[in-house]
């Protein structure tokens, strides 16, 4: 709850953070007075802060985000007309972070040796490359080079399967990398940490066959810090969509909050950072009962 | 990465039990030997030496950069552009037809300034509240805690570009911002290694003896948070390049006359087809720098070796 308090507070300040008059500075130097009253009058400017921010909090929570300054439309439909892009995009990233961090961490917790130290420095290599680059990168030589995926553009899932892929894949592993890269780093160490344990060994000398200790006894106790790791992907995840839908031009909110900020459309912006907010606390929310579920000794307490 | 760190973790660790309990009983009488046998324990980590032989390279040339016999970076020769390398440009031209290598070189002051700054503002933030949450305790912990928890929890990338973008000002104000952001990571960090300290034998001692409070904290729990303190530096900065890179990618702070790697990347990625160098050369300097402070953290964890050296924020 205090988050959630703060978060709406930041987030109501950005009306408040625009240099000088906040109306004047919405309605640009041209507008007549009339204009700078009706910004006023929408965003509640002229009663105290602490009632401007109750008013805009209700509103926000009943789904009334006010309407854009410059596109005459009200937000909430701007948002539902352009939200599936961005959906499709990170549930996309979250599957392909999950499988690929999961898989490499175990790949290189089990097999050691030369793969251990490849998939390592190769999730160091991740780590360091940012994304808008990483995915001019995968367009040069998967869309340029070899033409396997398309480098922009949206299809979407209900239009075509392959169209879909095709378009979204690339994006997709662009937000995915960087998350994969923690959640294999960190599944790997956990991994090797509980197969020092004795119930491994203990497991082992029971005459269980490797794969079972693995799956049920080792992945079960190493999987709960992988999974706090990767519900906190979600807030990388939902930055990145920004600029990676800059990137491969993807008509998605990321977009939609580039143009809010050049034309400084702060009702459409509030919408947009409360929304990423609500969601990655509901994601941080998920992962801690998830987390409990997995481990009944946080479940105890 | 890690590559280098499991021996000499262990290695350390076995220095560790012998010689830190003695040497820790008055830090500032033994302090030299103990450097010295830092500086030896980091000269053997040969990847992390390489990465900082590289770093003080590209420092070198970005502080020399207006004596070197460079083109204005920012001069422009539109019958020149999208050229490959010759001997006039050695890297090439970009869309504009400026000169790549000293286009690269000026990105690095711009890159490099933008994220010490983000760096310096996360510590005089950080550094000084962690310090009082873990001596004070109490409400004053709680309530700093609380707030380092909830701005954790926020989607720190959509929250920069939204208040960067709408604050507006050049790339001070932008970098300042980022290292506001970064500040309850860091504190939460060193909150932990405070309370360690906090602990031991020595600040009890320092208390019995009639240090104040605020002495405790400045003159001995301070000077024995140094290795998450090194640490967590040397990381920082590879995030302020990353963020910087992301937020100059997209335009906001900084300014057109301006030159940085992200902006380089961000201005030309349309070329990227027609001449692949615009982009790739931009992109790994920024990923080389990153790489080699991130390097340069590891050999720092490994070298200073006390287990309390925190681990990614």
């Amino acid at each position: 709850m205090p988050t959630l308090f703060l978060v709406t507070f930041i987030d109501f300040m950005l009306s408040h953070l625009l240099p000088g008059n906040p109306a004047l500075a919405i309605a640009g130097p041209t507008a007549s007075p009339a204009q700078i009253a009706a910004v006023d009058a929408q965003l509640h400017l002229n009663d105290p802060l602490v009632v401007q921010y109750w008013k805009w909090l209700v509103d926000s929570i009943h789904g009334n985000f006010g309407m854009s300054f410059v596109y005459h439309e009200s937000v909430a439909s701007l948002i539902s007309s352009r939200y599936q892009v961005t959906l499709s995009l990170a549930l996309y990233a979250m599957i392909l972070t999950a499988v690929l961090g999961v898989g490499a961490g175990l790949l290189a917790a089990v097999r050691g040796g030369l793969l251990d130290n490849v998939i390592t420095a190769i999730a160091g290599f991740f780590l360091a490359v940012p994304q808008f680059f990483l995915g001019l990168l995968l367009v040069f030589f998967f869309a340029v080079k070899l033409p396997f995926f398309a480098g922009d553009g949206y299809t979407s899932l209900g239009t075509s399967f392959t169209g879909f892929l095709k378009t979204m894949t690339l994006p997709s592993l662009t937000l995915a990398l960087t998350g994969a890269a923690v959640v294999a780093r960190q599944f790997r160490s956990e991994l090797v940490g509980v197969f020092q344990k004795e119930y491994i060994g203990f497991a082992e000398a029971k005459g269980l066959s490797s794969r079972i200790v693995l799956f049920r006894h080792a992945f079960r106790n190493a999987f709960g810090p992988a999974l706090t790791l990767l519900g906190l992907q979600v807030a990388g995840i939902l930055g990145g969509a920004i600029i990676i839908e800059e990137i491969f031009n993807l008509p998605g909110l990321g977009g939609l909050m580039i143009l809010s900020l050049q034309n400084k459309d702060i009702p459409v912006l509030q919408a947009l950072v409360l929304i990423a907010c609500v969601i990655v606390l509901l994601a941080n929310l998920l992962t801690d009962i998830g987390y409990a579920r997995l481990n009944p000794r946080v479940r105890a307490k | 990465m890690k590559m280098s760190r499991t021996p000499a973790n262990s290695e350390s660790s076995a220095n560790d039990t012998s010689e830190v309990e003695p040497s820790q009983v008055d830090a500032s009488i033994q302090s030299s030997p103990k450097r010295r046998r830092f500086l030896t324990l980091f000269l053997r980590q040969h990847i992390a030496v390489g990465a900082l032989g590289f770093l003080l390279l590209v420092v070198l040339a970005a502080v020399a950069a207006p004596i070197l016999p460079l083109q204005d970076p920012l001069y422009q020769n539109l019958s020149a552009s999208i050229q490959g390398p010759t001997l006039h440009h050695l890297l090439g031209t970009d869309t504009l037809g400026r000169d790549l290598l000293s286009m690269t070189i000026y990105g690095a002051r711009t890159s490099l300034l933008a994220a010490l700054e983000a760096t310096l503002v996360c510590l005089l933030i950080a550094v000084p509240l962690s310090l009082l949450a873990g001596m004070m305790g109490g409400w004053i912990d709680m309530l700093l805690s609380r707030m380092a928890d909830a701005l954790l929890s926020l989607p720190f990338l959509v929250v920069a570009i939204a208040v960067i973008g709408v604050i507006g000002g050049g790339l001070t104000t932008a970098m300042f911002t980022v290292g506001v952001l970064f500040s309850p990571g860091l504190y939460r960090v060193l909150r932990g290694s405070v309370l360690t300290v906090r602990e031991e034998t020595y600040i009890e001692a320092a208390t019995a003896v009639g240090c104040s409070r605020a002495q405790v904290a400045y003159r001995h729990v301070l000077p024995n948070i140094r290795a998450p303190l090194f640490v967590q530096s040397a990381i920082l900065m590879s995030y302020g390049l990353l963020a910087e890179a992301a937020l100059s990618f997209l335009g906001l702070g900084i300014s057109p006359n301006q030159i940085s790697w992200g902006s380089m990347v961000g201005t030309q990625f349309s070329a990227l087809q027609r001449s692949p160098g615009v982009v790739l050369i931009p992109g790994a300097a920024i990923v080389l720098c990153v790489i080699s402070f991130n390097l340069i953290g590891d050999g720092l964890r490994a070298s200073i070796g006390r287990t309390s050296s925190g681990t990614d924020l």
